[in-house]
């Protein structure tokens, strides 16, 4: 528990450090950023969310892509100052993460992150996903729960998944991951131009880590912090965990049964 | 007996023939399209053909190695269905990653309309240059 709080109090310092060099950094290279947040039914969430994204990176653009929500998550996105897409209907994390991609693509951004809208990813760590796109060599920047035990508490269930996730994974692209399902991560304009044209349908994350690489991308894991959600509710149920597993190990073995990118 | 294997083979005849007609006819309508009425046609030609000719059907049953040739017709009739059906989780695949196509599309020029809405009722457009323009 005492670690839990020294966490979140030394990610409550960081921010105006990290932030204010990052707005040098970004101003002075001229970095076209963007921050996806995809959203499906987070109007309690996002508020925060975006106030903070605006807060860590404030040359970043903002882009809500809201997956046919049924709630006020259009609203509250734009209210906060950030822009909105919203999908007629709703098309799942893959095809909503594209659509940001898409618009990315378009625009001709350098960097886009992922920020999800449910306040799990800590954007004031946006900042480290940054530089280490600008130290490393690496095009994907992914940020990871199991690299530091920074106290993040995982149900056994799921932890069991990841690993024989991150293990099948690690083994089918020969590179090690620890947290494949994370979210919080940044992209350069190459992954950026890749993943637009391909990103998977549901369950993107793991997926895409294999689709990358095999494009000859490449990818680097960072620890980071991550908090529960806010609010809202994990869009994984027991029934889902199982066709999750089932679903990526299937398109895990298939990707490397397609000839190379 | 005889009646019974008699009214089989009318019905093993008739259900695929107006089906092949009911076929053909919703292509005339334009209720079904040709390249999808190729594989249900083929089906139904199949099981006419072989419940007309016995001998066609028993020589077919041999091959499976079936005993009772009219069972090979409920085979062949299964085998013929799951194509059909297969072609349409292809057709369907490729229906959903338009219509997310088409989705994604809609949305990204939905935001775009309202941005140059944006930009038309803050003035002329050569006065700010938006944060998020081209």
């Amino acid at each position: 528990m005492g670690q839990q709080v020294a966490t979140q109090s030394s990610s409550l310092h960081s921010p105006a450090e990290s932030a204010g060099s990052l707005a040098e950094a970004s101003s002075s290279t001229g970095l076209r950023m963007l921050v996806i947040i995809p959203a499906f039914n987070e109007e309690h969430s996002l508020a925060p969310v975006i106030e903070q994204v605006r807060d860590a990176l404030p040359t970043a653009d903002v882009l809500v892509v809201n997956d046919g929500s049924t709630d006020q998550t259009a609203e509250v996105a734009a209210r906060s100052g950030a822009l909105v897409a919203t999908l007629p209907f709703n098309l799942g994390i893959g095809s909503t993460m594209q659509t940001g991609f898409l618009y990315a693509r378009e625009h001709g951004y350098d960097v886009a992150f992922q920020v999800d809208g449910d306040g799990q990813h800590d954007p004031y760590e946006l900042g480290e996903l940054l530089q280490m796109l600008h130290r490393s060599d690496a095009d994907v920047i992914i940020g990871s729960r199991y690299i530091e035990d920074r106290g993040y508490i995982t149900p056994w269930q799921r932890r069991i998944g990841i690993v024989i996730l991150a293990r099948l994974i690690s083994i089918a692209v020969r590179q090690r991951f620890t947290d494949p399902t994370s979210g919080f991560r940044a992209w350069n304009r190459q992954a950026i131009a890749f993943c637009a044209e391909d990103y998977p349908f549901d369950y993107p994350e793991p997926e895409s880590i294999v689709t990358l690489r095999r494009a000859g991308l490449r990818l680097l894991e960072i620890p980071v912090t991550m908090h529960p959600r806010y609010g809202g509710q994990s869009s994984i149920t027991p029934v889902r965990s199982a066709y999750y597993m089932v679903k990526v190990i299937m398109s895990v073995l298939i990707n490397l049964l397609r000839e190379k990118g | 007996m005889l009646s019974n294997i008699g009214r089989l083979e009318i019905i093993m005849l008739a259900g695929p023939a107006i089906m092949f007609l009911v076929v053909l006819e919703m292509v005339r309508r334009q209720r079904l399209r040709e390249d999808y009425s190729l594989l249900w046609l083929a089906t139904f030609g199949v099981l006419i053909v072989l419940a007309l000719s016995r001998e066609m059907l028993d020589t077919v049953a041999d091959i499976i190695g079936i005993v009772y040739p009219p069972t090979a017709l409920f085979v062949i009739a299964t085998g013929l269905t799951l194509l059909v059906l297969l072609q349409f989780s292809a057709v369907i695949t490729r229906l959903s990653r338009q219509n997310k196509q088409a989705a994604q599309r809609i949305a990204l020029l939905d935001l775009q309309v309202r941005q140059l809405e944006e930009r038309l009722r803050q003035g002329s457009p050569s006065e700010t240059s938006p944060p998020s323009g081209e």
